[in-house]
């Protein structure tokens, strides 16, 4: 369980997070989901205690983080795959890990065996390693201690796809035993594909929240396509019959429903290539949004500067 | 229940069988002792951390060496073997208090071992530990290759073996070389930059002699703020006096204990990334 009430960090005048409240529940993937620079590393290290928030609180398992005797043996940390020392090999990396959380030696060949690097790749220096031999071996040093807490910061980064997949299956495996999982990414489809809760952060505000289910509901937004020339007629004649019609790349998107559509394009005679109920809701249209203006901002700061 | 999960450890403490994972309350604290041993490791199981550790003993035989050479004719002395060795010693065992202290935030595991141990000045005492125990260690290895050296140069020059300096020599021996260490350790802590740190544990002192040196009120009472003057009288003849102790307080004060404070000061603080 991790609970954040009223978390702010402020940096002179920079608000990096700036009063967010959350929670994540064990039994559950909770996915903190915003576009690079949107504040979540530093929420991340205001909870394990690396920062010092402005205001605010943090607590992992009803205490704050730096009030657990053992820290390493509840809450398995992973912040930065880069922030291993190149000159120790990654056995080496481990076995200051289990003793930091008070475990046993055999807990080293455990946590190699569940990240899946071999005993021969754990004898090579971390410098050697590849940024997703990194990231298994950070979430080998997370898992080290059993705990029942996870915080990973982009533990996707890279990951090739079967990485990704093999991730994805031990969060949730994790979580399915009981565990809580808070895992920060800045792509949609990544936190789509693990995360029960999503909490979606732009600008160091959270904007969004909630259920995965929730968030990622069509809200009743139909996509319509349509051979090129015919486009323009087809979004006329459904403004005509009072629905809104955006166009999305090469489709339209409207909030009549299907039925709706294929009527009023059969009335007017315009074939449709295809039409279906929208999968990406608000949650999609708000994270573009973000990024985009994340994006805009960055570049004005670039001509400013 | 879930006990074939793989989280599920059988017979955890507390609650019995169907114990999920071990309770706050049932896990101890990590010790001081447990953090020393860790930090221990940490000094020798890199790379750079052996090759200095093996740089400093070669150089300290080496050293010994050229001084056996030189008196090769009447045998060599264990006082002269000892202050021979402490020439590369005095210079090297700092650097290794300063890669101690400074090393994580260089290389960036202050991320990770400040995670796992959030009480940021435990971690440090517990470096500040190490390294001085690393630093006696390699004292005693050090007494022990001169004495071999002393005994075998005596016998082939067939002088007389003379093993024991007093008492007062072994204190001064060992605390001039917890100073040495220390202060790499506060000059390390209060840049937290390694190289920095390095440089600036060398040139400070270098300048601060050639400003005592050049003006006469600073030269009178140099004793009393100047480190090598205030240490000298650690491998001199017999007991220090009462005054001369407290000259090395006052230095130690000053070139260990104030860069220490705000450098541990800096470390609480710091935000970690």
């Amino acid at each position: 369980m991790i609970q954040i009430e009223n978390l702010t960090k402020r940096y002179g005048s920079f608000t990096a997070v700036d009063d967010i409240t959350f929670t994540a529940r064990p039994g559950r993937v909770t996915g903190f989901l915003g576009p690079n620079g949107a504040g979540k590393s530093t929420a991340m290290r205001m909870l394990v205690g690396l920062t010092v928030p402005s205001s605010g609180s943090a607590l992992v398992l009803g205490r704050p983080y730096r009030s657990l005797p053992t820290p390493a043996r509840h809450v398995g940390v992973m912040l930065d795959a880069a922030a291993q020392h190149a000159g120790r090999t990654g056995r080496e990396t481990l076995v200051l890990a289990a003793a930091m959380a008070g475990m046993p030696r055999h807990a080293v060949d455990r946590a190699l065996e569940r990240v899946g690097l071999t005993s021969r790749e754990a004898e090579r220096r971390v410098g050697n390693y590849s940024l997703g031999m990194r990231q298994r071996l950070g979430l080998a040093g997370a898992l080290i201690g059993e705990p029942q807490v996870l915080v990973l910061d982009e533990p996707a980064n890279g990951l090739d796809p079967a990485g990704i997949r093999w991730m994805r299956g031990l969060l949730r495996d994790f979580a399915d035993q009981g565990g809580t999982v808070l895992l920060s990414s800045h792509l949609l489809h990544e936190v789509e594909q693990v995360a029960h809760d999503i909490v979606m952060i732009g600008g160091g505000r959270i904007v969004a929240e909630g259920t995965q289910e929730e968030l990622l509901a069509g809200h009743g937004q139909t996509v319509v396509g349509t051979p090129e020339g015919e486009r323009a007629r087809l979004a006329a004649e459904l403004r005509g019959a009072g629905h809104q019609v955006d166009l999305r790349g090469e489709d339209l998107v409207t909030n009549a429903t299907r039925a709706q559509v294929a009527r009023i394009a059969l009335t007017a005679g315009v074939p449709v290539t295809h039409l279906a109920e929208s999968s990406a809701g608000r949650l999609e249209e708000m994270f573009l949004q973000l990024t985009a203006d994340q994006a805009r901002q960055e570049r004005t700061e670039e001509v400013s500067a | 229940m879930s006990a074939t999960s793989e989280l599920t450890r059988p017979g955890a403490p507390g609650t019995g069988a169907t114990a999920y994972l071990p309770q706050i309350e049932d896990v101890p604290a990590l010790s001081f002792t447990r953090l020393v041993g860790v930090e221990l490791r940490k000094l020798v199981d890199t790379r750079t951390g052996r090759w200095l550790l093996i740089t400093i003993l070669l150089l300290t035989a080496a050293v010994m060496a050229v001084t056996l050479w030189i008196g090769r004719q009447d045998g060599t002395g264990l006082f002269a073997l000892l202050t021979a060795a402490n020439i590369p010693q005095a210079v090297l065992l700092p650097v290794l208090g300063v890669i101690t202290a400074a090393n994580e935030w260089s290389q960036r595991t202050a991320l990770v071992t400040f995670t796992q141990e959030p009480r940021r000045l435990r971690v440090m005492g517990a470096k500040t530990v190490a390294v001085v125990l690393l630093g006696l260690a390699i004292l005693l290895v050090t007494v022990l290759l001169a004495v071999v050296a002393h005994v075998v140069s005596m016998t082939r020059a067939g002088g007389e073996v003379d093993l024991w300096h007093g008492w007062s020599l072994v204190v001064g021996a060992v605390v001039l070389q917890t100073l040495g260490v220390l202060m790499g350790v506060a000059f390390g802590t209060l840049l937290l930059n390694v190289p920095l740190g390095i440089v600036l544990y060398f040139l400070t002192p270098t300048v601060a002699s050639v400003l005592v040196v050049t003006t006469s009120w600073l030269r009178e009472h140099a004793a009393w703020f100047e480190l090598g003057t205030a240490q000298l009288p650690l491998i001199g003849d017999g007991w220090m006096t009462g005054e001369q102790w407290a000259q090395l307080g006052t230095t130690s004060a000053l070139w260990i204990g104030l860069p220490l404070a705000i450098g541990c000061w800096r470390v609480a603080r710091r935000e970690v990334k």
